[in-house]
């Protein structure tokens, strides 16, 4: 959040700005969050929360730059630092060890399975939401972002607060996990 | 011997080579592929990868493989509605918190 030239809004344009700017993004926010929580009540209480935020701190917008980009990078600190403490999730894989691990130049990349895209054509809904489910939640979160949000490398750098490198790397491997997923749903399917 | 050129030795693994067995495997071709479906690629790198892909079955067909699993998440993932009452409670808090 840019802290320099802060605006100063009044009352009436804190109301236009989070009504036209903010609002019609609540199906993006709350299905992102879902994705990340796996529970209604909670998928609700993210994005509450994240609209509070935002209108709290409202003045750190600039009109007419990426709301929707601000509004996810609200969502995603407020599900680090308040939601994934609270939630009972089980501990993650250390995942930046992970990471480190892919994105030094000894890794072998052995990509592409035998995946065939008549297979991936067949798939229904189920089976590419079990697929990204199924995905440790930084990498599910890049595969959103990207894909279904339409995020750039910029803005997913911004939104996650890490290098546009970081970003990329991820991103692969989370491709190539998710394309294993896929695939052992394509064998199961009786495609080879 | 003389047929044993370093020539003929680097023949060996150009990229001509690999694409005839069809299994170029080459790691910036992958890179591009990523670029290209992200939109984040240059005209140049478009460029190259298509003119690539008309010789390289490898890479053709791992390109409409990536673009096929990317076609599947924005069409048919399960979408989530907004439950009815979400934006009324938000403005509620909004309007009490100014009190």
């Amino acid at each position: 959040m840019a802290e320099q030239n802060k605006p100063t809004y009044t009352e009436e344009k804190k109301a236009k700005i989070f009504e036209k700017e903010f609002l019609p993004h609540i199906d993006s926010m709350y299905n992102f969050a879902y994705r990340i929580t796996f529970d209604e009540d909670d998928a609700k209480d993210l994005v509450q929360e994240t609209y509070l935020k935002a209108f709290r701190f409202i003045d750190s917008f600039q009109e007419g730059t990426n709301a929707k980009a601000w509004l996810f990078r609200i969502l995603k600190n407020s599900f680090i630092n308040d939601f994934r403490k609270k939630s009972k999730e089980p501990a993650k894989v250390d995942y930046q060890e992970v990471e480190t691990f892919y994105n030094s130049d000894e890794v072998d990349e052995t990509i592409t399975s035998d995946l065939r895209v008549e297979a991936v054509q067949e798939m229904i809904g189920d089976e590419v939401s079990n697929a990204l489910n199924a995905l440790a939640v930084d990498f599910r979160t890049v595969i959103i972002l990207c894909d279904l949000e339409g995020f750039t490398y910029e803005e997913m750098a911004k939104i996650l607060d890490i290098p546009i490198g970081t970003v990329r790397s991820r991103l692969h491997r989370a491709r190539n996990l998710l394309k294993e997923k896929l695939r052992s749903y394509a064998v199961s399917m009786g495609y080879k | 011997m003389a047929i044993f050129t370093t020539q003929w030795l680097k023949s060996l693994v150009t990229p001509k080579s690999k694409i005839d067995l069809g299994i170029c495997k080459d790691e910036e071709c992958n890179r591009l592929l990523q670029l290209i479906l992200d939109g984040e690629a240059s005209e140049n790198d478009e460029k190259t990868f298509f003119q690539h892909i008309k010789n390289c079955s490898y890479c053709y067909n791992g390109y409409k493989l990536e673009k096929s699993i990317r076609k599947l998440i924005r069409t048919k993932m399960r979408k989530e509605s907004v439950p009815a009452d979400l934006v009324d409670s938000i403005k509620l808090k909004i309007q009490s918190t100014q009190g």
